[in-house]
């Protein structure tokens, strides 16, 4: 009777017998691959030759490095380039994927290159396998190129020294067509506003200057006389234009008052002038006549009414009595003192 | 008819009611002639009255003695948020006998109507009432009703308590012819008013005139002669509330957002013919113009936002436009 020791040791011996015996089996089936594929690289090798480079074994972490895929062969006719993705291997990235550029030889040979950009943010040693073109599409013949091996180092960190900051931006490389281009386009711009500024003053609607009436430099009497004077010789109310007469008139009265006593008298009524020169203390016998004549004047310019000659004289009259009871003479204007040293 | 001095012994003979009118309403209101004034330019020009002041300034109680001075329809509508348009104009009621649908004419056939707090209704019921101010017909089912001749419609408002109200808009406060404001009564006329509730005495007015009266009295306003002077100053203040940049106002430019309508010159034209004929003139002169323009303007000149902030009234643009533009 066995023991459960020596049962157990039995099943190891079985299990060591059976591995070993598949490990031959394994060796011998790649044996045989490696002879398979070495023959019909030795085929095709005659006629054609693909190669893989690196343009440096040893890299920084997240560094570039270029790896040249070249082709060469005589009368074969490449069926299918291999087709990049976004990595090789896991560790190993395509940054870039350059288009394959053909050559031909004087010699009637024909090169292939394309050139693939890589990086790695893994460190240590990275096996870039062997890539795969398979020539005649009939007889499906494959040549690959040789296995690489990628070194890709860590930062040195130097724990004593200080912590150093980040590095500055990259500057954009100076560029004139860049310049040129913008400003180029400034200018555009700037002949636009202009021409816009230019047209908007060309057209632009020019509000009226608001009415103001100036003060005039001679005195507000001598100006109403005159005028008095001249609306006597126009000889209006005798030719008919008893209407034109008033509004002259009135016109004269109150230009006179507005500039002689700082009233609004334009802007008033007949009602409210008059008011206007009871506050301004005129007395009530002057008063009492100038409205008299406003409201004469007011129902001729509104009223159609069509007063007779002496009334018309007696309007006249009223105006210019009242002007030269009015006025002020410069010599009555207060006189300002002169400063005291 | 253009020639004044037959107008003038019209209007002498034609306005003698208004003397009669003014004292029937002393009787009743104290003090408030510029209301009792805007009133009567109101019925004489067919323009309806809004008036507006604070509760308790016998704004219900003059529209009520100056329709009961007159022997017409009277209609009082108390505007509240529950009203519905039927109410106002009126509504078709089944008849069980006839088995057919018999109208019910609401209180606005009338002549005169006092639609009270106007601005307690909601905007169908306002719109209901202003329409039927401005078309002078309504329409109930498929007939359509003429209002009676004289039409006056009165509308209080209240400026304060704005909760729960619904304010008017612009283009429905512009069918008024008059906005009056009413302020409050002076010293004198305050103690007499304490005086006559002391002492019971509630004075009422008496029935003088007819409709007719005002009929033909509107006429003769119409008659009232205008010259073209008069009409150039109408325009002259109309486009300065509305172009005042132009019209040397450019500082009112920022605070007025829309200025007087085209409405708002004849509003002014037909008030100041009505004035003119209370002052018993057969022609217009600006003094007639410049005493109506408060009351035809101040609800037709759109404020800004600005103005509002400043707290500057339309009554103060009003006054700046007036003291601008030339009187002829």
């Amino acid at each position: 009777m066995r023991t459960r020791f020596e049962d157990r040791g039995l099943r190891f011996k079985r299990v060591i017998a059976s591995t070993a015996l598949q490990s031959l089996a394994m060796k011998r089936i790649a044996s045989f691959l490696a002879i398979t594929v070495l023959l019909l690289s030795s085929a095709v090798a005659q006629n054609a030759t693909v190669k893989a480079e690196l343009d440096s074994t040893q890299i920084l972490i997240g560094d570039q490095v270029n790896l040249d895929l070249t082709v060469e062969f005589n009368d074969m006719i490449p069926v299918a380039w291999p087709t990049f993705k976004d990595t090789i291997t896991g560790q190993l990235e395509i940054v870039k994927v350059s288009i394959p550029d053909t050559i031909k030889k004087e010699t009637g040979e024909t090169i292939i290159h394309q050139r693939l950009v890589l990086t790695s943010f893994d460190t240590g040693f990275i096996a870039l396998p062997p890539i795969a073109f398979m020539f005649n599409a009939d007889s499906a013949q494959t040549l690959a190129t040789e296995p690489l091996l990628i070194f890709v180092s860590d930062i040195p960190v130097e724990m004593e020294a200080d912590i150093k900051d980040i590095k500055e931006p990259y500057d954009v490389p100076f560029n004139w067509q860049s310049l040129i281009k913008w400003g180029l386009l400034a200018l555009l711009v700037i002949a636009l506003i202009v021409a816009g500024i230019l047209l908007w003053k060309k057209y632009r609607k020019v509000p009226e200057a608001p009415k103001t009436r100036l003060k005039p430099k001679r005195p507000a009497h001598e100006i109403a006389l005159e005028e008095l004077e001249e609306l006597r010789h126009k000889k209006l109310w005798q030719n008919n234009q008893t209407k034109q007469f008033y509004i002259e008139l009135s016109d004269i009265v109150r230009e006179y008052i507005e500039f002689r006593f700082d009233v609004l008298a334009l802007e008033m009524t007949t009602q409210e002038t008059v008011s206007a020169l009871k506050l301004k203390g005129l007395d009530e016998t002057k008063t009492q006549s100038l409205k008299q004549m406003l409201q004469m004047a007011d129902l001729a310019k509104f009223a159609k009414y069509t007063p007779i000659s002496n009334e018309n004289e007696q309007c006249f009259d009223i105006a210019r009595a009242f002007v030269n009871a009015t006025l002020v003479m410069p010599l009555d204007e207060p006189k300002v003192e002169q400063g005291k040293g | 008819m253009t020639d004044i001095k037959q107008i003038n012994e019209m209007i002498e003979k034609e306005s003698a009611f208004v003397d009669i009118i003014t004292m029937e309403m002393d009787k009743v209101i104290v003090g408030q002639k510029h209301m009792v004034e805007s009133l009567l330019i109101g019925l004489l020009s067919k323009g309806h009255i809004l008036l507006e002041g604070v509760p308790g300034l016998a704004k219900t109680l003059a529209i009520n003695t100056l329709a009961s001075t007159i022997n017409a329809g009277f209609s009082r509508i108390q505007f509240t948020p529950d009203l519905l348009p039927a109410d106002v104009v009126g509504t078709q009621i089944y008849n069980q006998k006839t088995g057919g649908f018999d109208v019910r004419k609401g209180p606005i056939f009338s002549n005169f109507i006092l639609a009270d707090e106007i601005n307690r209704a909601p905007a169908k019921v306002q719109s209901a009432l202003l329409e039927a101010m401005q078309e002078k017909q309504v329409t109930i089912g498929d007939t359509t009703y003429k209002l009676e001749e004289p039409f006056l419609v009165m509308a209080t408002m209240n400026p304060i308590e704005q909760e729960g109200t619904y304010p008017l808009p612009e283009a429905q406060v512009d069918r008024f012819m008059l906005k009056v404001v009413i302020s409050y009564p002076n010293k004198a006329d305050e103690a007499q008013i304490i005086r006559h509730n002391m002492a019971g005495e509630f004075p009422k007015a008496n029935s003088v005139l007819k409709p007719e009266d005002i009929i033909k009295a509107r006429d003769v306003v119409r008659q009232v002669y205008m010259d073209e002077k008069i009409e150039k100053y109408i325009v002259d203040i109309v486009f300065a509330s509305r172009y005042p940049q132009d019209n040397g106002l450019a500082k009112l430019k920022d605070l007025i957002s829309f200025g007087g309508s085209p409405r708002a010159s004849i509003a002014l034209a037909k008030a100041a013919k009505s004035y003119a004929f209370i002052k018993r003139r057969g022609y217009v002169i600006p003094e007639d113009v410049r005493a109506v323009c408060n009351d035809v303007l101040r609800h037709r000149i759109g404020l800004t936002y600005e103005a509002e902030a400043e707290n500057i009234t339309s009554e103060e643009i009003i006054a700046d436009i007036l003291n601008t533009v030339e009187v002829p």
